[in-house]
């Protein structure tokens, strides 16, 4: 019987949070997607796995910077998680860095990003310069 | 009466006197009126009667031709009128030509005018909208060389330091929005 992405999504989610060998789930994951033929649906399954991470207060978050990030862009990027994200209760960070960005921060949540980037803001301003003048 | 006439002639006074011979007289009177009669028996009658075919020939003749002439002169009328309606006829149909030429020459001008016109309006909207274009991508470039530019500039100003100043302040910014 194939189940349905956030079935197999909560499966999941529920597994990651007690302990496991993390490893040895992935090997499954990979193992059901090949065997299955859905591969393709892994990045949204990931996503899937992460917002019901999330909402049992395990919150995952990719922070894609220009410059590693310090102790204190650490904290704020914490603050803000837990301001968006009130039950959060665990924060893991992933780190990235983008020399492309300039500079600031994004940040990439299960379903959703926080453009604070440079690059970003010099994307917006060209776009609000440039609007309506194709 | 013969006797008469006879002794008339004979006679020193009358017809004597005159050198006539009454006797011979009398004879070729009697002679002229036979011959007279002969030929008015015999030869007047069918003359006159040829010549009156000629007269009547004639006079049909000259009846016919004074017909032809009336009738020549009514044709010459006739055409005459003809003509002259021919040609007024022609004059209408040439004044209408004319008329029906300055018509279509008018128009033509008119359609020459209104062509020249759209065609003028249509060059200076053309001009307008490539104005417009080449302003609108003038402006594109423009700010895509300032913000070439502005990258750069921060490219070369931001350091760890700095860029770590940037996202407390963006974060906070975020925070308060």
């Amino acid at each position: 019987m194939k189940l349905a992405r956030h079935q197999l999504a909560a499966i999941l989610g529920q597994r990651s949070l007690i302990k496991v060998d993390r490893k040895a789930l992935a090997h499954e994951v990979a193992a059901y997607l090949l065997s299955e033929g859905r591969t393709a649906e892994l990045d949204s399954l990931i996503r899937d796995v992460m917002e019901y991470r999330s909402q049992h207060g395990i919150v995952e978050v990719s922070a894609v910077s220009a410059f590693p990030l310090d102790e204190q862009a650490q904290s704020e990027i914490s603050a803000q998680v837990s301001n968006q994200l009130p039950g959060t209760k665990q924060l893991i960070i992933d780190q990235s860095i983008d020399k492309n960005m300039i500079g600031g921060v994004k940040i990439e949540f299960a379903n959703r990003q926080l453009d604070l980037s440079i690059r970003s803001k010099l994307n917006r301003f060209k776009q609000l310069t440039t609007s309506g003048k194709d | 009466m013969l006797h008469q006439l006879t002794f008339f002639g004979q006679s020193s006074s009358g017809l004597g006197a005159l050198g006539l011979d009454p006797k011979a007289f009398l004879i070729q009177l009697v002679t002229f009126v036979i011959v007279f009669l002969v030929l008015k028996r015999y030869a007047f009658k069918p003359i006159l009667d040829v010549l009156e075919q000629r007269r009547q020939t004639i006079e049909r003749g000259v009846k016919l031709g004074e017909q032809m002439a009336k009738e020549k002169s009514e044709l010459d009328q006739k055409v005459s009128q003809a003509l002259a309606d021919a040609r007024l006829k022609a004059d209408a149909v040439i004044a209408e030509a004319q008329s029906a030429a300055r018509s279509v020459a008018l128009e033509a001008e008119e359609s020459a005018r209104a062509k020249a016109d759209n065609i003028v309006a249509q060059a200076g909207q053309q001009i307008k909208q490539d104005s417009l274009r080449v302003r609108r991508q003038l402006e594109k470039e423009l700010v895509e060389l300032v913000s070439e530019a502005t990258e750069a500039i921060i490219e070369q100003k931001v350091d760890q330091t700095k860029d770590s100043q940037l996202i407390n302040k963006f974060l906070k910014e975020q925070a308060r929005a």
